[in-house]
């Protein structure tokens, strides 16, 4: 059941930005993390493609150990720049956190941070869960 | 007991090897064949950023202008970080104009014969929902695709104002540095800061659908 939940979101957000690169790469550049042209296209380019075939091997059951491990390092990074850019737009705005909301850039459209966070802390356990968890195929 | 959790981490680690070296070939291959993907090789973002705030040659709005949109709320809190809030963009060597010089342009005959012309650097689907009437979509981010026919209008034009949404957008910008790229003389191309929402706001008309379609509505303000 945690592979299904975990490979299905991530195919669905995949879709979803798979759908707009372009949009996707505004939003990635509106983390002013990287700046040269090449490392956004290839960030907006081939993330959302990236997150499809993760899902798509939670679901089919495929080393589900190493598509969580790989969930783990999608996920951990972006909560942290999710965080770091809410934490910058709560200053900026002064308004309380959890009053803080953007497009992350998440696939899911504009979300109210703590929303995000929990839903960020969910898929991190769920990752965990199927890494600790023996490897056994068809088992979710 | 050590032995195990070892082989259990290398395990672990190959599958996870396994999975980014596919995913990644996934995602190449996928990018290449799909229909809108991305050219890794181009700079969508020609004019290097909104936080570049190098010679602005701005018309500066007259004693009874409205102030630019910097005093206007924003679209949303969602508008990029790299801008302080409620800042307009400073594009870099482009010339800027306000709403009443905008509106003067939309009222004068001169937009009739097309030597006045506007260019919408938003996308398709916001185009089609209302843009400045007879306005030229040209989304800066398939520039191949709008050329052919936005180029005959702006090279006849003497005057071509761009926008997009406005507060921090700058595809206006983007869009703008394309076209002086392509040889368009940057003295007669103007960037509305303000842009759509601005436009809107003040009541001006917007025409739905395509160009020149004759679905014509009043902004609400």
């Amino acid at each position: 059941m945690a592979r299904w939940v975990l490979g299905v979101a991530y195919v669905c957000m995949g879709v979803a930005k798979a759908l707009h690169p372009v949009d996707f790469l505004k939003l990635v550049r509106q983390y002013d993390l990287f700046h040269h042209a090449a490392v956004l296209n290839a960030i907006a380019a081939w993330l959302p493609w990236f997150e499809i075939a993760c899902g798509l091997f939670l679901i089919a059951g495929i080393a589900v150990r190493g598509a969580a491990l790989v969930s783990l390092g999608l996920l951990i990074p972006f909560t942290a720049a999710v965080l770091h850019r809410a934490l910058a737009l709560k200053a900026a705005l002064a308004i309380p956190f959890c009053m803080v909301k953007f497009d992350c850039g998440c696939g899911t459209g504009e979300e109210f941070i703590c929303r995000k966070l929990v839903e960020n802390g969910g898929l991190i356990a769920l990752s965990l869960w199927l890494l600790a968890r023996r490897s056994r195929p068809g088992r979710g | 007991m050590a032995l195990t959790i070892w082989r259990g981490f290398r395990s672990v680690l190959g599958e996870a090897w396994l999975v980014a070296v596919a995913g990644l070939l996934f995602a190449m291959v996928a990018n290449q064949l799909a229909p809108h993907g991305l050219s890794l090789t181009r700079n969508y973002f020609p004019t290097g950023g909104i936080t570049n705030q190098m010679e602005v040659r701005a018309i500066l709005p007259a004693a009874t202008n409205r102030a630019p949109l910097a005093i206007m709320a924003p679209r949303s809190i969602s508008q990029p970080l790299a801008v302080p809030a409620l800042a307009t963009p400073k594009p870099a060597g482009q010339q800027m104009t306000f709403s009443n010089q905008v509106i003067a342009w939309f009222g004068d005959a001169r937009r009739l014969t097309q030597h006045i012309v506007f260019v919408d650097a938003r996308n398709e689907a916001d185009y089609l929902a209302g843009h400045v009437p007879g306005a030229w979509l040209f989304n800066p981010y398939e520039p191949e695709k709008y050329f052919p026919s936005v180029m005959p209008a702006v090279q006849a034009a003497e005057i071509i104002v761009v926008y997009c949404h406005g507060g921090n957008c700058d595809d206006s910008v983007s869009a703008a540095t394309l076209l002086k790229e392509v040889g368009v003389p940057g003295e007669k191309i103007y960037v509305y800061g303000g842009g759509m929402g601005e436009w809107e706001s003040l009541g001006q008309p917007l025409e739905t659908g395509p160009q020149n379609s004759g679905q014509i509505r009043k902004g609400a303000p």
